[in-house]
């Protein structure tokens, strides 16, 4: 079943060593080309890395034409989100500690608006307790970040003002709950936070097999719980343009399950999809197909989804051998699949009408990348709040 | 039926703050509402509505707590166990109870009426059980009988499981003993809520006690002359001080800022049989000190921070009679009464507290450090509360055994000592803070300092370490914090197994809890 041959880590490394001295040069500072692709506005990437030099790694993006234009250090970036404005990029800290405290912390950078390159305007620190976060995300109004704290088992509201700057946490969820796996599952494990287009908040807890959607005005308060099997260990979710339904990826029991979603009432209903075994670890969502795509270690599938049922049938499946997929991102013009790996980020051919995947189109080689988010140029920095309804 | 304080009761803004008024910082970190607890029950009721809700608890018994470990909690909840109070033998029953909110003067009011017997306690009489057992708890009656922690036979404690249920439990030697070993002097906010102390016995009381207080005059203390106060006092504890004929005689050596015009030491003394028969020990503690120049009258030095505490009982008839003992003049008194003179809170101010359990006495280079800082000004803002309490320590406390029974790692300590600062205006907080940082660093900086950990009083030959009841921030700063507060034999990696086990989500929080 599948159709490529596998994209590791050394076809990484050899596409840039076959390449002439002066595109491998090239090559360091920003991308490598297999071949052309549709042209698409220019974009600005950002690139989180840990490892030995953490930072943020800016790129201008003109169709497959990456070129670096700042890398900047900061301290354990793990999850990335923009303003929906684009003057602001939110970066999550993987620590353990931020100014003594027991916490991480979120630093804000502040988005030039023609070239996208970071200046950096300060941290500012998650709740005690609030170790390792994992996950953030910005509401659609740009008013409010929520972070899943996976090491310390909570959720923390920051309030975004209206110049983009963080304040203090505004509101704390602590978790309780465990599942049956020892290891990973003693206690919550927060790990995805996921806005929908009415402003509430869905949440996936790894450690207690639930999943939760928050409203928010003052703080963050329950809407709804919905506990999945025992050992599910969810991980990522997915929200159908529809938003009707719900895919979430279970990285313990390995599996994709489908769920009713009401996104007027904030409620989470009944399960639709039982279990597609594995690729339980990241999911994307084609914008315009009916094709959801997933991953595990290093393979990656797509799904075909049934548009009256919501149903899941497999349509391909692919390895990028030797290289760990951290997240999948569906371009918005439909015409590219980013895989977010530990080798960097390569940029994966999509059909925009099927949403098939085709070949790999280029890569961004970069050692210990963590997290990605990208934005075109031209809406960096100008308004574009989306209206909010039922918050 | 536990009683909810939310913002727009009455009570609300009284009792969302303790009894350092630095905390909360800003009202945007106040607790969302405070719920006193009555009984175990009310307790398990209230935890258990507060977890399930996503909330953070604290915990308050008697208010104390020198950070904001407890009211710095934005959105959270205080679970007051302040109406925890009973102390004494419930019907039945042979063990000593005292409720976590019963305050020390109180426990040791009750105690003696009704027993003869007491805690070895601290010497702040509003200062509530519930802080002062788990974090070890010691006082003018420790020398001789050891720390609090020391007699606590079992607790009665509500953990939170890692499915956010309630548990209550009765942690003893024989049952959840790792816990039992945690709440021995861990520091309180770290595991669960304890509702209730048990003590299968309890020391008794002393018939009666001599108080003596030495009185130093800035103006006549040169620095060669402070030098050898501080060396008489240190030497004599060091040496001296741990033989178990002196283990009744407690001192506290108050220097204060030289913005006051002098200083002074307060001692208590019984024999170990808790009479005062025989004073030559005494005596001849006193006698080392009229050759510094110190004088002897019986009248405490007016305590700067002393305000009037709001929670003290009334204190019983004054039987005070002077006595002449040699050359000095001191009091006879009941030991009742002289308890609850000291009793006295550190008054509702705003406070910044350090700590070092020291191994030997003073050096010259230590001695100076410290008649430099208090001499030196800082700005415009009033230093006459501040001061350094220097403890004599050891005794009973250094007993073999207890560090492997309790959570309180220091016991090979001759001395205790709580530099300190108190003001009243806001904006004098960094100020403050700063002054006494700096005295702090200094006088661990110097040439008896550990050159690997600077600043600090890092376990070693001279020090060992800070108190976990006087907590400080500040500290945070070091990241080997934690050996400075649990020492460097494995005690701190114990706790943070009891802390997985028992609070697997990490419920119970602060700045210096336990970290898991």
């Amino acid at each position: 079943m599948f159709e490529h041959e596998p994209w590791n880590r050394r076809r990484f490394l050899q596409a840039s060593l076959t390449l002439p001295a002066s595109r491998y040069t090239r090559l360091l500072h920003g991308a490598l080309l297999s071949q052309d692709m549709t042209a698409v506005l220019p974009h600005v990437a950002f690139l989180g890395t840990t490892g030995e030099s953490p930072g943020i790694h800016v790129y201008r993006a003109d169709g497959q034409r990456w070129i670096l234009q700042q890398a900047i250090a900061t301290k354990a970036p793990v999850s990335l989100a923009l303003h929906p404005d684009g003057r602001m990029l939110y970066v999550l800290q993987e620590l353990s500690e931020w100014e003594g405290l027991p916490r991480g912390a979120v630093e804000t950078f502040q988005v030039e608006t023609s070239t996208g390159k970071l200046r950096s305007l300060g941290c500012q620190g998650l709740s005690l307790s609030a170790i390792m976060p994992r996950h953030l995300a910005v509401s659609p109004d740009g008013t409010a970040l929520v972070v899943a704290v996976q090491g310390g088992g909570a959720y923390n509201l920051l309030p975004i003002g209206v110049d983009g700057q963080l304040g203090t946490v505004r509101s704390i969820v602590k978790e309780t709950g465990c599942g049956p796996d020892a290891q990973h599952q003693g206690s919550a494990r927060p790990q995805t936070v996921l806005f929908d287009r009415n402003g509430h908040v869905i949440t996936a807890d790894m450690g207690s097999d639930r999943l939760t959607v928050f409203g928010y005005d003052a703080g963050l308060r329950t809407l709804s719980r919905h506990l999945l099997p025992a050992g599910s260990g969810p991980r990522h979710l997915a929200l159908h343009p529809s938003s009707r339904r719900l895919y979430v990826a279970n990285v313990l029991s390995s599996s994709i399950i489908g769920l009713h979603y009401d996104a007027h009432a904030g409620v989470i209903r009944d399960q639709f999809v039982q279990s597609c075994e594995g690729y339980g670890e990241t999911l994307a969502i084609h914008p315009s197909s009916d094709t959801l795509y997933s991953s595990r270690g290093d393979e990656i599938a797509a799904w075909r989804i049934a548009p009256a049922t919501g149903m899941l049938s497999v349509k391909q499946r692919t390895r990028m051998a030797a290289t760990v997929v951290h997240e999948l991102i569906a371009s918005a013009e439909g015409q590219a699949l980013i895989a977010v790996t530990s080798c960097g980020v390569a940029r994966i051919r999509v059909d925009s009408t099927t949403g098939a995947l085709g070949n790999l189109v280029s890569i961004t080689p970069m050692a210990a990348t963590r997290c990605f988010t990208m934005k075109p140029l031209d809406t960096i920095g100008a308004p574009q709040l989306p209206s909010m309804q039922h918050r | 039926m536990a009683i909810v304080v939310s913002r727009h009761d009455s009570r609300y803004q009284t009792l969302k703050q303790g009894q350092n008024l630095r905390w909360p910082s800003v009202e945007a970190n106040a607790a969302a509402r405070i719920v006193l607890c009555e009984n175990a029950a009310d307790a398990a009721d209230a935890l258990q509505a507060i977890v399930s809700e996503g909330v953070r608890p604290t915990v308050r018994s008697g208010g104390h707590c020198y950070e904001d470990f407890v009211v710095n909690n934005p959105a959270g909840a205080i679970l007051d166990l302040s109406l925890m109070s009973t102390v004494g033998k419930r019907s039945g029953e042979s063990v000593y109870r005292i409720g976590p909110g019963a305050q020390l003067w109180n426990a040791y009011s009750e105690l003696y009426k009704r027993y003869g017997a007491t805690l070895p306690a601290g010497t702040c009489g509003t200062v509530g059980a519930g802080g002062h057992i788990t974090g070890g708890g010691y006082g003018l009656l420790s020398r001789l009988h050891g720390l609090s922690c020391d007699w606590l036979s079992a607790v009665d404690i509500l953990t939170v499981d890692a499915k956010g249920t309630v548990v209550p439990r009765t942690a003893s030697a024989h049952r959840d003993a790792d816990l039992f070993r945690a709440c021995r002097g861990g520091g309180g906010g770290n595991f669960g809520v304890i509702t209730s102390y048990v003590f299968d016995e309890l020391p008794q009381a002393p018939a009666e006690v001599i108080e003596a207080h030495v009185r130093f005059i800035w103006s006549d203390t040169t620095v060669e002359r402070f030098v050898r106060i501080m060396k008489t006092f240190g030497d004599y504890w060091e040496t001296r001080g741990q033989a178990p004929d002196t283990w009744g005689m407690f001192a506290v050596l108050t220097v204060a800022h030289h913005s006051n015009p002098g200083f002074g030491m307060s001692v208590q003394f019984c024999n170990p049989d808790g009479t005062c028969n025989d004073l030559t020990v005494l005596n001849d503690y006193l006698d080392l000190f009229a050759q510094c120049g110190g004088v002897t009258t019986t009248t405490a030095p007016k305590t700067t921070h002393g305000q009037p505490s709001g929670g003290k009982a009334a204190t019983p008839r004054d039987p005070t009679e002077a006595v002449c003992l040699g050359v000095h003049t001191v009091r006879r008194t009941s030991w009742l009464y002289a308890t609850a003179t000291e009793a006295g809170g550190p008054g509702r101010l705003r406070g910044k507290y350090k700590s070092v359990y020291m191994k030997r006495g003073f050096t010259e280079a230590e001695a100076r450090c410290i008649y430099k800082h208090m001499h030196r000004t800082a700005g415009s803002i009033d230093l006459k509360a501040s001061m350094v309490e220097i403890d004599s320590y050891g005794g009973a406390i250094n007993r073999p055994g207890f560090a492997n029974t309790t959570a309180m790692a220091q016991r090979s300590s001759v001395i205790k000592m709580q530099p300190m600062t108190f003001w009243s205006d806001a904006e004098d907080d960094a100020a403050h803070s700063t002054w006494l940082n700096d005295f702090y660093t200094e006088l661990y900086s110097g040439p008896d300092s550990d050159p690997l950990h600077p600043g600090t009083p890092f376990p070693g030959p001279r020090y060992e370490g800070c108190y976990i009841n006087y907590p400080d921030k500040e500290m945070l700063a070091y990241p080997y914090w934690p050996q400075l507060y649990y020492g460097v034999e494995g005690l701190y990696p114990f706790l943070q197994a009891v802390k997985r086990k028992y609070d697997p989500n990490n419920i119970f929080h602060h700045a210096m809890s336990i970290r898991n």
